[in-house]
């Protein structure tokens, strides 16, 4: 080799991405060449150098208050769907419905709510709201989920049960869903308290994506 | 009221997932961007983007990779959507970091000088055209492994490697036609 052909392979060198002959090659050379051996000692300080470029440090605080910005921003976008439902609705992410609840007594009421249609692998929002005229403590909900639906933090689950409170006014049921499959089928929530009971039939659909399953935020990039 | 509180479920997750490859994030996008402002404005939209896909990130796999992409891409975006976005030094940045440049073991000459160094070289990348400046500062600076870059980048090895020859070949020529470099040779 002679001193262009080892200074054209020095990065790889560098880089240990040669074959063994080719590093025997090279080693050879720079035995015996002080020119191509300075080369790459200044290839191997500008690599050192370039790794210690400083970086401004984080400024005090910043790291928790990016996190709470992120989380607030997604509660103010939430809130304001309050405001449009027909809006929200057209932009198919998140459905609303608000029921004036509780005032209707037994026998055991069933409402029949609009269809949420879901993207499969694509997790979607899905808020109930529940108006109540009083507070009403304890109250037994119940969560039931089509084959194919899961809700985000319950795996492996497809009826969840819990027991809470609702208070006077607005009262909101954030739900998660992600479809791992085509469903078509229907989410049951259902509300007992002293004895009354209401159930919620909301008819659900999962779709697959046409456009497949992409990361947020990639796309392709157009530089050659 | 809200009476299941996912959403506090999810930011704690969200933070538990996104916090390790945080200062991370931030050093690549402060040498994207190349001042700190820019750099936490860039990490602090990454989030805002990425918190309600707190579902998805969880079923990602080299989630360091694939956040830098994630960043990478949106800094494209934002440099696309500005015409240009300016990069360099604020003032700001410089006066801070030359205070947090070592000054126990050299003097202030000192370390005014190897400041002016490194400050050059930063010049020097900022100076080579965008694939080039990208690609350098990902894998010499902040040591994304080719493999990694593949998905980053989304490029195949062979345009990688052949991209990094020229880009490193492009900053020795910056820094060889520096005035001060002497000799037609920088020093470090």
């Amino acid at each position: 080799m002679n001193c262009n052909n080892v200074k054209s392979l020095l990065d790889e060198y560098i880089d240990n991405d040669l074959t063994l002959p080719q590093r025997a090659e090279i080693d050879a050379h720079l035995a015996s060449c002080a020119a191509c051996d300075a080369e790459l000692q200044t290839r191997r300080v500008l690599q050192m150098k370039l790794r210690e470029l400083p970086v401004a440090p984080l400024r005090p605080g910043f790291k928790k208050q990016a996190f709470r910005q992120a989380a607030r921003s997604h509660e103010k976008t939430s809130h304001g769907f309050f405001l449009g439902f027909g809006s929200a609705v057209a932009a198919g992410l998140l459905i609303w419905f608000g029921l004036a609840f509780w005032q209707v007594q037994v026998p055991p009421t069933v409402v029949q709510m609009p269809a949420v249609v879901l993207q499969v692998e694509h997790p979607q929002d899905l808020r109930l709201v529940f108006n109540a005229n009083e507070d009403l403590q304890p109250v037994a909900f119940s969560l039931q989920l089509p084959a194919g639906v899961l809700l985000e933090g319950y795996p492996q689950q497809r009826e969840i049960s819990w027991k809470d409170r609702l208070t006077k006014g607005r009262n909101v049921l954030n739900l998660v869903l992600i479809a791992s499959q085509q469903v078509n089928g229907e989410v049951v929530a259902v509300i007992s308290h002293q004895g009354k009971e209401r159930r919620f039939h909301i008819p659900l659909k999962a779709e697959v994506n046409r456009s497949g399953y992409r990361l947020p935020l990639v796309k392709p990039l157009d530089y050659s | 009221m809200n009476i299941f509180p996912t959403s506090h479920r999810r930011r704690g997750r969200f933070e538990q997932l996104v916090e390790p490859h945080f200062y991370r994030l931030y050093r690549l996008a402060y040498r994207l961007t190349s001042n700190q402002h820019d750099a936490e404005d860039l990490v602090q939209e990454l989030l805002t983007r990425l918190y309600p896909k707190t579902a998805q990130l969880q079923q990602v796999d080299e989630l360091k990779t694939w956040l830098a992409r994630a960043l990478y891409n949106l800094f494209i975006d934002k440099l696309r959507a500005r015409g240009s976005m300016v990069v360099g030094h604020t003032d700001d940045d410089l006066s801070q970091r030359l205070e947090e440049l070592p000054g126990e073991t050299v003097g202030p000459e000192q370390c005014q000088e190897r400041w002016q160094a490194l400050d050059q070289l930063n010049q020097a990348l900022n100076q080579l055209r965008e694939p080039h400046r990208t690609l350098l500062i990902m894998h010499d600076v902040e040591g994304y492994t080719l493999t990694e870059l593949q998905q980053i980048l989304d490029l195949p090895l062979g345009t990688l490697k052949s991209r990094l020859h020229r880009a490193r070949g492009g900053l020795r020529q910056i820094l060889a036609m520096e005035p001060f470099a002497g000799n037609g040779r920088v020093s470090y």
